[in-house]
């Protein structure tokens, strides 16, 4: 990898801050919050509190579009979503790259996203701002590039309006020449066709109307009819993600009738929680609680 | 044995002939590998041979006919009846008479019961001293991503899939073959879309050195030669069943069982180490006349795999997980995991500290028989064909490990940084049983040589064009990081830990603050601060 002298000299200030931090060569058990401390300095080193707020979006397509691409393995965990792509011609197994995006409340709760990934680098150095790539990707985004190959990118974050999106390379060893760039533009291209919303309001999240239990106590081995209504906000398909709290255990999945069902394994009380991501990535959850009884 | 005195018989007008029955079975399910009724017979007062023959009847009729030959004193003729009419179909369960005949004398009549025995479901359950078995998780359903918990009401069924008459036997009325264990670490069995509910054989887990309780549910009934439902045919009047199942030389044995009942049984201890048993147990059963403890065998016994994993302790988990109770049991990907890096590795794993130097030098691997580290990992770095050790799969704003994603051979990406590994090892060491696990935030650090996960070797040069140093790292300790340990990296033990080349010092329980191989004098030129943070969540 070439490292261009100027960023040489700021990556190794930036290092020596680092180890110039309070607390440096001196052992200390004392309770520090070396996150928060990093996180500050990570802040300042991007200038965070300068970073423009652009209008917030109704969010991000879940079954996002990319083309010659295919999207898989799509998996939201408290809003946060990740899509794996492969290439659509020749149609392949391997995967090239993976978006992670979150349709945050706000830009600033946004930004805290990108400053999150980029707190995450263990590297003192820099990343460069999406800028030194050419037009403008998102309200603010940085990239890095991967010691694959001379254009080999390891991937891209950047917030558009109130959503945060990272794209990562899957192994840039395997392609060192993968438009990571392209992707990332296609997708700011997708957020800047979404509706926008006022500022200082959050976009429309799915709402579950009913979750319910056909019966409040079961016997373990048993199935329990479940109840479901969940509206889309945007008239989409939702992602459902199922979680339970025990001690008592299941799993819900659908009938060879089509109905939905919880099917318990093990006694103890239960709390059934269901986690919506609604098909533009907002999220909202619900639960209802049963008892299962020893079989 | 049994002798009994059967009927006169004359071969020799000069002689008194006399049928001996050495042996003779009471009950039989001729279904049960070697199941057929057995019985030996020989005859006394001649010495020449005498002509006879045995005839199986039911209410009078005679419906098989297993041998004929002759009888003589100088050995015991054994006969199996396996259960077959003339034309060969299965007989069905209820009362015969077996008579034996010989030519011009009064039958001997000998009475047997044929029943239709088998284990249908076992539940696995916790040892007296409570709380040593925990149920296995699962994270993957097929294609897609899904937690399942091993069902706590049977870890083994063997049952009738929808529309099929009975649990013991298929529609043909062949027995229903005994379940091999689950081999997949990452879905469980699944029918089509959805999960399988007639038919598994989940592996156990169990806190090293416990006793394995198994509850075996009995089946009642079969099903006919002509597909209809066959009644298990007991109880006998006049006897008692009971279950007895024996597997590493033991044998223990059940109350006095009822169809479709269950029978509790307690095994011999596991290993006090973790890693994985291969079982086999042989489920057999005996009859005895009530009231008396004459118990003789049952022909025949099935034999049942079972895989089981120890574990160090109760699987430990985040305080207040959301899902805690999802994954209450550890991990079959990760208890195999283990298993594979002790048999490969030949290390011991009896104590937390010994368990985590199998740990360490498993999940970095590029060591003996392991040529990569887990799940093919690399380290974030340019020269490995990486960037700035970005994390893939730690949730820093959850709290949370994306474990799911990395042990799906690496969904995320090839590459990981120390946030990643540190997510991996607490979690996967707290599953199994490690306590105190906890990460520990380093500091910048001005490193020395290390060598990073899946790198081929040291460096002094992570970044390339010559920045070595971190703005942080995660480690992880289980003693308030008095001692550390770290599959992220290793450190230089060659006396010369700032240059390379450099000879693994492995980090499983490394001392902090040593001056000479402690973590950090070996790791940087910086004395590194440090906090502790709590056990992360899985997803």
């Amino acid at each position: 990898m070439t490292s261009h002298p100027l960023r040489k000299r700021v990556c190794q200030a930036f290092l020596v801050s680092l180890l110039s931090a309070p607390g440096f060569a001196q052992e200390s058990d004392a309770p520090l919050d070396l996150t928060s401390i990093h996180r500050e300095k990570i802040a300042e080193l991007y200038a965070f509190p300068s970073w423009p707020k652009g209008e917030p979006r109704i969010g991000l397509a879940n079954d996002l579009a990319l083309s010659g691409w295919t999207g898989v393995d799509l998996h939201g965990v408290d809003g946060l979503l990740t899509r794996r792509f492969k290439r659509t011609e020749p149609e392949t197994e391997a995967v090239s790259f993976v978006v992670e995006s979150h349709v945050a409340p706000s830009p600033r709760a946004a930004h805290q996203d990108l400053l999150g990934w980029l707190s995450s680098l263990q590297s003192p150095q820099k990343r460069p701002a999406l800028g030194e790539l050419g037009p403008a990707i998102g309200d603010v985004g940085y990239f890095s590039r991967s010691g694959a190959g001379p254009r080999a990118l390891a991937w891209i974050a950047f917030v558009r309006g109130n959503v945060a999106v990272r794209v990562l390379a899957f192994d840039a060893r395997q392609e060192p020449d993968l438009d990571l760039l392209g992707v990332a533009r296609e997708i700011d291209q997708a957020l800047l066709a979404t509706a926008t919303i006022p500022r200082g309001t959050k976009a429309p999240r799915p709402v579950v109307r009913k979750l319910a239990s056909e019966l409040s106590e079961v016997v373990a081995g048993e199935r329990v009819r479940l109840e479901v209504e969940i509206t889309d906000p945007h008239g989409g398909v939702p992602h459902l993600r199922w979680m339970l709290a025990g001690p008592g255990r299941g799993y819900v999945e659908r009938g060879r009738d089509g109905v939905l069902y919880l099917y318990t394994t093990a006694p103890g009380s239960m709390e059934l929680k269901l986690e919506v991501t609604g098909s533009m990535g907002t999220t909202t959850r619900a639960s209802v609680g049963l008892e299962v009884l020893d079989d | 044995m049994v002798v009994i005195t059967g009927a006169l018989a004359r071969s020799n007008p000069a002689r008194r002939s006399q049928v001996q029955v050495d042996l003779a079975t009471r009950i039989a399910d001729p279904k049960l590998p070697g199941g057929g009724a057995r019985f030996g017979l020989h005859v006394e007062g001649s010495h020449s041979p005498v002509m006879a023959s045995m005839e199986v009847l039911q209410a009078g009729v005679v419906v098989a006919k297993p041998w004929t030959g002759f009888l003589t004193d100088k050995s015991i003729q054994l006969i199996s009846w396996d259960g077959l009419d003339e034309l060969g179909n299965r007989c069905s369960t209820g009362s015969y008479t077996v008579q034996i005949s010989t030519p011009g004398q009064p039958t001997l009549d000998l009475p047997l019961d044929i029943v239709r025995l088998g284990v249908s479901e076992i539940e696995a359950q916790s040892s007296a001293a409570g709380n040593d078995e925990f149920p296995m998780v699962y994270f993957r359903k097929g294609s897609t991503y899904a937690y399942y918990s091993t069902p706590a009401i049977h870890e083994y069924a063997n049952l009738a899939p929808v529309g099929e008459v009975s649990d013991l036997d298929q529609d043909s009325g062949e027995p229903r073959p005994v379940v091999a264990v689950h081999l997949d670490t990452d879905s469980p069995v699944l029918d089509g879309a959805n999960y399988e509910t007639d038919t598994f054989n989940y592996p156990l887990a169990y806190t090293m050195g416990a006793a394995p309780v198994l509850e075996l549910t009995i089946g009642s009934g079969g099903t006919a030669a002509d597909g209809s439902f066959m009644a298990p045919g007991y109880p006998v009047p006049g006897f008692d069943l009971r279950c007895v199942l024996s597997t590493q030389g033991a044998s223990v044995a059940s109350g006095p069982i009822t169809p479709g009942g269950t029978a509790t049984l307690s095994l011999p201890s596991l290993p006090s180490e973790v890693g994985r048993t291969d079982a086999v147990i042989v489920a057999s059963w005996q009859c005895a006349p009530t009231g008396t403890s004459q118990w003789s065998d049952v022909p025949g016994g099935l034999s049942i795999p079972l895989r089981f994993y120890t574990l160090l302790g109760p699987p430990v988990w985040a305080a207040g997980a959301a899902n805690e109770t999802r994954y209450a049991g550890p991990w079959v990907e990760v208890a195999e995991y283990v298993s594979t890096w002790k048999d490969v590795l030949a290390m011991p794993t009896y104590g937390q500290r010994k368990f985590t130097a199998l740990f360490v030098r498993g999940f970095f691997g590029q060591i003996g028989g392991l040529s990569k580290p887990i799940e093919e990992l690399l380290y974030d770095c340019p020269p490995l064909g990486g960037d700035g050790g970005n994390t893939h799969y730690f949730n820093s704003g959850k709290w949370e490990m994306d474990l799911s994603r990395l042990l799906n051979n690496h969904a995320k990406g090839v590459y990981v940084n120390c946030t990643d590994t540190m997510g991996a090892t607490t979690t996967m060491l707290s599953m199994m049983g490690a306590t105190g696990v906890r990460p520990v935030r380093l500091g910048s650090m001005s490193l020395k040589a290390i060598w990073g996960i899946g790198a081929p070797e040291y460096t002094t040069n992570l970044w390339g064009g010559g920045s070595h140093g971190f703005s942080y790292h995660h480690i992880v300790t289980d003693a308030n990081s008095l001692t550390v340990s770290d599959t992220c990296m290793q450190l230089d033990e060659d006396g010369a830990p700032g240059s390379t080349p450099g000879i693994p010092g492995w980090n499983s329980h490394r001392n902090w603050k040593d001056p000479v191989i402690g973590y950090n004098a070996l790791s940087s030129y910086n004395n590194t601060n440090k906090s502790l943070q709590a056990l992360p969540g899985i997803y």
